[in-house]
């Protein structure tokens, strides 16, 4: 059996996974969805949760990485389930497991949000936490070489304010212009004052309308099911889209991460 | 506390180094990664000049040294790593005991074998060891097979060496070490709960410390129809620990599960233990894990009121989970330690027990390998 190289991502969210696995599957990974299937550095790593439930919280998620695998490179892809837990996720397996001298890669992808100079903010403030858990490069989106490469990619594009939701809905704009402008003049039209503060919450955050288009569009491609089997499964990422600015950028930081041809 | 410990030369463990250690320290990794060998290097350490300990330690993993004095000698042998080239070989362990820097170091000396083995063809060399009073300070005469030298020195001690000979005649005694032993230590390995005198030296130490009802209370979170424990005489006169029981009456101790009596046997150790050091191997051995919650309170509640600092091996990921839930999971008093080997080389990885909370409560990892 071929030894694999490994790579570790830890993400924001749900959505983040799938996004990545769909930017992987262009490099020849795919998911690995069985235990028996996995390679066995990670089945005997202890990456795989063995404990339930979360912080004694029936309703968390078990936070299972997503792996990705190819002849050449095995991923995983771990949800942080939050961006307040991003840094814990990456300080605790790395304390945990053997990958600062195994993995070829170590990276983040993460959300810059929104308000001024929200990328350079969100930066510093992983920068800081990060001290003496991981060397990094000098800026977002660049990818420091070393064993292992590390580097931290903060979406839109390293630059601008926004989430992922920014580069789904620029997506949605290529592969479903008609779904995307509908979507759009609903979402826009709704009066959100009808709308109770609970229930507004959500809707008025910066990122919260995008959020919703997203949704509405997800929904119409996969009823009923959620917005991340939609990411899965439609052409948010295809060949239409692989242009886009911001996938471009993301892609490239993936493959300078694992050392992808 | 012990603590910033460096180990060379013994057994396995050759250049391993504990930093950054707790009230209470987990030892984990895969089977023969050093684990047992890292408690009883400790154990070694705490105990300078002591001889006996090395016997005792050989006795928890294969029983009592057996054969003639050449084979026991031989057998003492294997606590010391083996150079690549044959030397003197020497085991040293540095550390500190409440800031106090200290160092303990053995070296073992061979007489050639073919000069004994001429010497020996007429003699008849004795079968065990006595330890004997008082120390003897000259060297001793007859068939000389080698000599163990310990050697210890600290911050409060100019550095003294004790001369162990293995020499063949009519009877070998051992003396006691030069100086006492500044750490009050004790080493409860996983089987010996099961030896019928286990327990009597530490029943009777409890109850002078007032501790025999919070022992039993340990016990009765098993067995709630336990109601007292004490030492009795058997038929033959021998001191033996019997349980009065609801049901079955006064019973031996020896005849309850092998639970119980290691529940009882943790607990009533520890209280020996007063402002020192208790090692225990495979913390979890013969306990359920229903159990390991409440071994895991009482522990860490007696710990803080005898000021006892305590390492442990564990395969158990309830056991540390139990131990996580209890009062050590505060702050720094709880730390573990993962062992592995790689290149020939045991290292040593400490995860802190804030950290050990994320990995096991939030990401639902396994961390014992």
């Amino acid at each position: 059996m071929v030894k694999l190289r490994y790579g570790y991502l830890v993400v924001e969210g749900p959505h983040d996974v799938e996004f990545v696995g769909r930017l992987l599957r262009n490099h020849d990974l795919r998911r690995i969805f069985r235990l028996d299937e996995l390679d066995s550095y990670w089945s005997s790593s202890t990456l795989i949760p063995r404990k339930y439930p979360p912080d004694n919280d029936l309703r968390k998620r078990v936070p299972v990485p997503a792996f990705f695998q190819s002849s050449d490179i095995s991923i995983a892809v771990h949800s942080a389930i939050g961006d307040s837990r991003i840094v814990e996720t990456l300080e605790g397996t790395l304390d945990n497991t053997d990958m600062r001298e195994n993995a070829t890669g170590i990276g983040i992808v993460a959300d810059a949000d929104y308000g001024e100079d929200a990328t350079q903010k969100r930066w510093n403030s992983l920068l800081k936490q990060l001290k003496g858990i991981l060397e990094l490069p000098e800026r977002p989106g660049d990818v420091l070489k070393s064993q292992p490469n590390t580097g931290i990619f903060i979406s839109p594009d390293n630059v601008s304010e926004g989430t992922l939701e920014t580069i789904l809905l620029k997506c949605a704009g290529t592969s479903y212009p008609g779904l995307y402008e509908g979507a759009e003049r609903f979402i826009t039209s709704v009066d959100v004052d009808a709308l109770n503060s609970r229930d507004r919450q959500d809707f008025k955050k910066p990122s919260g309308k995008g959020k919703a288009v997203v949704g509405c569009i997800g929904d119409v491609l996969r009823p009923g099911k959620a917005i991340q089997v939609s990411i899965e499964d439609n052409r948010w990422v295809s060949g239409e889209t692989l242009g886009i600015a911001e996938i471009t950028a993301m892609n490239q930081f993936l493959e300078e991460l694992f050392d992808l041809s | 506390m012990l603590d910033d410990i460096k180990i060379t030369g013994f057994r396995g463990l050759d250049g391993l180094h504990l930093q950054g250690t707790s009230k209470y320290n987990l030892i984990v990794g895969p089977n023969n990664s050093g684990k047992s060998s890292l408690l009883e290097s400790l154990f070694l350490h705490c105990s300078p000049l002591s001889f006996h300990v090395l016997p005792a330690l050989m006795s928890f993993r294969s029983g009592p040294l057996q054969g003639d004095l050449r084979s026991m000698f031989e057998q003492l042998g294997w606590f010391f790593t083996k150079p690549d080239v044959h030397d003197t070989r020497g085991i040293k362990i540095e550390g500190a005991w409440k800031g106090i820097r200290r160092k303990t170091k053995l070296s073992m000396y061979e007489t050639d074998g073919e000069s004994v083995e001429k010497l020996l063809s007429a003699n008849r060399p004795p079968t065990s060891l006595k330890f004997a009073q008082p120390a003897r300070e000259s060297r001793s005469e007859g068939i000389r097979i080698g000599t163990i030298h310990f050697y210890f020195r600290s911050d409060k001690q100019e550095e003294i060496t004790q001369i162990y000979d293995f020499v063949i005649k009519e009877s070998l005694e051992i003396p006691p070490p030069k100086i006492e032993a500044d750490i009050r230590a004790l080493f409860l390995e996983a089987h010996f709960h099961r030896n019928l005198d286990a327990g009597i030296q530490e029943y009777d130490k409890s109850v002078k410390k007032g501790y025999e009802k919070k022992c039993l209370g340990l016990m009765q979170k098993i067995d709630p129809d336990i109601e007292d424990i004490s030492i009795l005489l058997t038929a033959g006169g021998s001191p033996q620990l019997f349980v009065s029981h609801k049901k079955l009456g006064r019973t031996p101790l020896s005849n309850f599960g092998d639970g119980i009596k290691r529940m009882y046997l943790i607990a009533a150790s520890m209280v020996s233990c007063e402002g020192g050091v208790f090692f225990i191997d495979e913390l979890e051995s013969a306990i359920h894990s229903n159990a390991l919650k409440s071994l895991a309170d009482w522990i860490s509640q007696v710990a803080e009121e005898l000021d006892v600092q305590i390492f442990t091996t564990t395969h158990s990921l309830e056991c540390i989970d139990a131990l996580l839930a209890s009062n050590f999971s505060e702050s720094d008093k709880l730390s573990l330690f993962k062992l592995r080997s790689k290149n020939d080389r045991i290292s040593c990885k400490k995860i802190s027990g804030k950290m050990l909370k994320n990995i096991r409560y939030e990401l639902g990892q396994d961390v014992r390998w």
